[in-house]
C-alpha cells in the first residue's frame, strides 16, 4: 500500500483522477479536523511528518547495503524496512504516475 | 505626474511628486501639506507600533505617503507580543513588477527586521519575476489594498531569519506568536503563526515533523547516528538540519532559532559526513562531503483585499542537506531545513496558485541519507 498525500488546492487532481489501485489518497490541510486526520495517518505509519506536498509514501523493504571501505574491505550495513518519500513536488509538471513509479524504483 | 508649485510665501520654488492613486487630492491639498511640512495627522509615519494584528497595522500603513524605498519603522508589538523591529515601504497607486528590484521593497539588514510591503492599489507581478527579500527577514508581509495578480512568484524561500544571535546572525530576537487577523477565515479562528514551529526530525535521517496550527517545519535529522537530530522551527524560521554523523561521531547539533545547520561529525577519515542545511549550512567533514544548503524557510504573509489571480507561485521552501558523496568508505547525508510558513488571505480567489512550504530534501550519501526538512504551513484563507 502506498499513500498520495496532497494539499486541498487541486494541483494533484490529475494524479488523484488516475490513482493506481495500491494508492490511498490523503488530503493534508490546515484546519484542526484535517490536521487530526493527518496525524492519525502519520501515527499509523510511525512517521512524524512529510517534507512536501504532494508526496507519495511507500514502504521500502529491509535491505543490506554493501560498502567498500578505504582499505578495500567490504562491510554490510543492515537497514530495516522503513517508509520513504517520493517528493512529487520536486518533479517536473505535469505529474504522472509513470514518472512517480520510475523515481520510486530508484530510491 | 510631477507638478511645479511656487508657493509665493516662503519664497522658494518647491518640486513635489504627486503619486497616482493616492497622496495629494488636489493642488490645494498639495500646497497645504507641503507648506505645513507634514502629512496629515492621520497618516502613518512609522515609529514604535503596538497593534492588534498584522492586518490592522498594515491597514494603518496604507495612509502613509508614497515611498521609493523602505525605511526603519521601530519596535513591533502585535497582540501584546513583542516581535522585534520592523521596516516598511508603502507604494501608492497601481504597481506592476516587470523587473524586480529588491531594494525598492526591502532593506539590506538581515535577521532583525520584519518587512511590511504595502501597496495601496493593484499589484501585478509579471511572469519571470520573483518578489523576495535580498537577505533573511524575521517575516515578510505583502499587503495589497486592491487586486493582486501573481504570474511570477512571491517567495521567502531560504529567507528564514537566523534570530539566534549566534554565528552570522544579525542579532537575537525571541520568537513570538504572529497574529495575522482576528476572526474566523476558511474555518481557522484567529489565524496565527505560533512562536514554536514543529520540532526537529530525529537523528538517523528522520524527516522533520509536519507543522501544526500555522507553524513552520522542523529540520531534518542528519543521517546514520541517532544523536544528530534537526532543530525545531519558530515563527521566524524553519528548523535547521542536523549534520551527518557516522557511529561514534560528535556532530555538533544545529543551532536553534534558525541558526547554523549541524556540521558533519569528525570521527575518522573513512566517513564523509555532510552538513545540515541552515543559516549558514553546516560544514561537511572529510573528502566528498558537501556543506549543507544555506537557508531555512521563512515566514510569509500575503494579504490581498480584492481579487487574487494568476498562475504563479507563492512559496517558502527549506534548503537541501549536504550530500555525503561516495568518494570515501562511507558517505552520510545531512538533514534538510524546514519549510517556512505561508499564509495567503484574499477577498476573492480566481488564481490557480498553490502556496507551498516544502522542507528541503535530505542529502544523499553512499551509506546513509539525511532526513528531509518537514513541510511548513502553506494555506489560503478567504477574508469573506
Amino acid at each position: 500500500m502506498r499513500y498520495l498525500v496532497h494539499n486541498i488546492y487541486g494541483d494533484a487532481d490529475q494524479l488523484i483522477a488516475n490513482v493506481p489501485d495500491d494508492v490511498v489518497c490523503v488530503p493534508f490541510g490546515w484546519t484542526t479536523d484535517i490536521e487530526l486526520n493527518r496525524n492519525r495517518l502519520l501515527a499509523n505509519l510511525g512517521l512524524n511528518g512529510v517534507s512536501c506536498l504532494p508526496v507519495v509514501l511507500f514502504l521500502k523493504p529491509a535491505e543490506e547495503i554493501t560498502v567498500t571501505t578505504m582499505n578495500n574491505q567490504t562491510e554490510i550495513i543492515n537497514i530495516s524496512a522503513h517508509w520513504k518519500e517520493v517528493r512529487v513536488f520536486d518533479m517536473p509538471q505535469p505529474w504522472n504516475w509513470a514518472d512517480i513509479d520510475n523515481l520510486q524504483n530508484t530510491l | 505626474m510631477r507638478q511645479r508649485i511656487n508657493s509665493g510665501i516662503i519664497g522658494t520654488e518647491q518640486v513635489i511628486s504627486i503619486a497616482s492613486g493616492g497622496g495629494f487630492n488636489s493642488i490645494h491639498d498639495a500646497y497645504v501639506k507641503t507648506r505645513s511640512n507634514k502629512w496629515p495627522s492621520r497618516a502613518f509615519q512609522g515609529g514604535n507600533q503596538s497593534a492588534a494584528d498584522v492586518y490592522v497595522l498594515a491597514e494603518k500603513m496604507v495612509t502613509a505617503q508614497n515611498m521609493a524605498t523602505p525605511v526603519v519603522g521601530g519596535s513591533l508589538t502585535l497582540n501584546a507580543v513583542s516581535l522585534g523591529n520592523y521596516e516598511y515601504v508603502v507604494k501608492q497607486g497601481n504597481q506592476t513588477i516587470s523587473a524586480f528590484t529588491a531594494t525598492d521593497w526591502f532593506s539590506g539588514t538581515a535577521d532583525t527586521y520584519a518587512s511590511f510591503c504595502v501597496v495601496n492599489g493593484n499589484l501585478t507581478i509579471n511572469s519571470g519575476q520573483t518578489f523576495i527579500p535580498q537577505v533573511r527577514k524575521l517575516f515578510t508581509v505583502l499587503f495589497v489594498n486592491g487586486n493582486l495578480t501573481v504570474n511570477g512568484a512571491i517567495s521567502m524561500t531560504a529567507r528564514g531569519a537566523n534570530h539566534s544571535g549566534l554565528g552570522n546572525s544579525g542579532g537575537s530576537t525571541t520568537a513570538g506568536a504572529i497574529l495575522i487577523k482576528t476572526g474566523t477565515y476558511s474555518g481557522i479562528t484567529n489565524p496565527v503563526i505560533p512562536a514554536a514551529g514543529a520540532s526537529g526530525g530525529a537523528g538517523s535521517g528522520g524527516t522533520g515533523p509536519a507543522a501544526t496550527g500555522g507553524g513552520s517545519g522542523g529540520g531534518g535529522g542528519g543521517g546514520r547516528s541517532g544523536r544528530n537530530g534537526g532543530a525545531a522551527g519558530t515563527s521566524f524560521s524553519g528548523g535547521s538540519g542536523g549534520g551527518g554523523d557516522h557511529d561514534g561521531g560528535n556532530s555538533p547539533a544545529p543551532t536553534p532559532n534558525g541558526g547554523k545547520g549541524g556540521d558533519g561529525s569528525a570521527v575518522n577519515g573513512t566517513t564523509s559526513n555532510a552538513g545540515g542545511a541552515g543559516n549558514p549550512g553546516g560544514t561537511g567533514i572529510y573528502a566528498g562531503a558537501a556543506n549543507g544548503g544555506d537557508g531555512t524557510g521563512g515566514t510569509l504573509i500575503v494579504i490581498c483585499t480584492g481579487t487574487l489571480s494568476g498562475a504563479g507561485a507563492i512559496t517558502s521552501l527549506g534548503s537541501a542537506g549536504g550530500d555525503g558523496g561516495s568518494s570515501n568508505s562511507y558517505g552520510v547525508g545531512g538533514g534538510g531545513s524546514g519549510g517556512g510558513s505561508v499564509t495567503v488571505m484574499f477577498g476573492t480567489d480566481t488564481s490557480t496558485i498553490t502556496p507551498s512550504a516544502a522542507g528541503g530534501s535530505g542529502g544523499g550519501g553512499k551509506s546513509n541519507s539525511g532526513g528531509a526538512g518537514g513541510a511548513g504551513t502553506a494555506r489560503k484563507l478567504s477574508l469573506a
